[in-house]
């Protein structure tokens, strides 16, 4: 079994996004491996969705991690293509998950799927997917206006207009391939906040924040803050006024959000960097609030 | 831009799927919102093969969903043209 990453529990809401661990190597390689085979157009990411809504009506995925549900909604979706047998998601479910990945990776080798090279540029474009790069778009808009106001008209071509090698090293590439296909940004103010969630599954800008923490892909999180918003960002720490409208933006494949947290007081004189050390990856995703300067 | 709804149209949304676009929130079937923003036809291809209808930002109060939810708050769904109907 895949043990839970500790990066990805939710011990700690207002982590600096510094400290948040990198994932797991193996969870890497099969987000890699994933990836390299949707570019050839093989698989689009809807039939991954739908087998695993499938496994979990029956029961199959019960007690599985969310990595480990990946990979073998993964390998069952290659097995429904017959480029592997049904003997072989078996197999490979019976080995660790790293061996297992290591294994499926091989087989695909093997078969000509997925090319070594493909499999190299991706592992380094998840290596390099961190919610700091959202961090960095927030810091910008807080610093420069009418960047703020271009991003909350076209939030994607914003930020490829700004800074496209701020997605490096998928320079010269798409947001689509970093899952961003379209993004809004929402903008808290004094009477408004935003949330962000995707009940469904758990659909994120992974290009812009990383793999989601553990806890966005949680039932608990994602059935109950439609319902009682106030109630679970209170349990993390942060109380919204009843003068104050919560709007919970509930993500779907097409459509992807980013919170812009409200610019923390007394923060003028700050450069960019110093702004974007303020920002969480919880502020990002609307469950709580940016460090204040002397809470940092 | 050929959408069949404007913004602030209220609209209801169907309990029964129309086809195309399988997944919608159960949460908001039969439930009346309103538009709130046109995002157009939008083209996914890493994520699904077909063409979808229209796109659209439709806003939900909160306790018209969830009877122990606040009636301050909302919840925005992406819904496709297919599953709405004029209210």
């Amino acid at each position: 079994m895949l043990e839970e990453h500790p990066g990805h529990t939710h011990t700690h809401p207002h982590e600096p996004i510094r400290e948040i661990e990198q994932l797991p190597e193996p969870v890497m390689r099969l987000l890699a491996l994933g990836q390299s085979v949707g570019d050839t157009g093989l698989t689009v990411v809807e039939e991954g969705r739908l087998k695993s809504d499938e496994l979990s009506a029956k029961g199959l995925t019960q007690g599985l991690s969310y990595f480990e549900k990946r990979f073998l909604t993964m390998r069952s979706v290659l097995a429904d293509k017959e480029v592997i047998s049904n003997e072989d998601v078996r197999t490979l479910g019976e080995q660790s998950f790293e061996l297992g990945v290591k294994a499926l990776t091989r087989l695909l080798l093997e078969k000509g799927t997925v090319t070594q090279k493909a499999l190299d540029r991706n592992y380094e474009k998840v290596k390099a997917r961190s919610p700091m790069t959202g961090a960095k778009v927030i810091a910008r808009a807080w610093a420069d206006p009418a960047f703020k106001a271009r991003l909350l008209q076209d939030a994607k071509k914003a930020i490829m207009e700004w800074n496209a090698s701020l997605l490096e090293p998928n320079n010269g590439e798409t947001m689509e391939a970093w899952n961003v296909t379209n993004l809004e940004a929402l903008e808290n103010t004094e009477k408004v906040r935003n949330v962000i969630v995707c009940t469904l599954c758990s659909c994120y800008p992974m290009g812009l924040l990383g793999q989601p923490p553990e806890w966005y892909t949680k039932d608990d999180y994602r059935q109950r803050v439609v319902k009682e918003p106030r109630a679970v960002m209170k349990e993390w720490g942060t109380r919204i006024g009843d003068d104050v409208e919560i709007r919970v933006y509930d993500s779907s494949a097409d459509m992807r959000y980013l919170v812009i947290p409200a610019r923390p007081k007394g923060t003028e004189g700050l450069s960019e960097n110093e702004l974007a050390d303020l920002v969480t990856r919880d502020s990002l995703i609307g469950v709580g609030d940016p460090f204040s300067l002397s809470r940092k | 831009m050929d959408s069949k709804f404007a913004l602030g149209d209220k609209i209801k949304i169907k309990t029964d799927n129309p086809g195309d676009s399988k997944r919608v929130p159960k949460y908001i079937k039969g439930k009346t919102g309103i538009v709130q923003k046109i995002r157009g036809r939008i083209v996914n291809p890493r994520d699904h093969r077909d063409e979808r209808p229209t796109l659209y930002s439709v806003a939900f109060v909160s306790n018209d969903l969830f009877p122990e939810a606040s009636k301050k708050d909302k919840v925005f769904v992406d819904i496709f043209e297919d599953w709405m109907i004029p209210q």
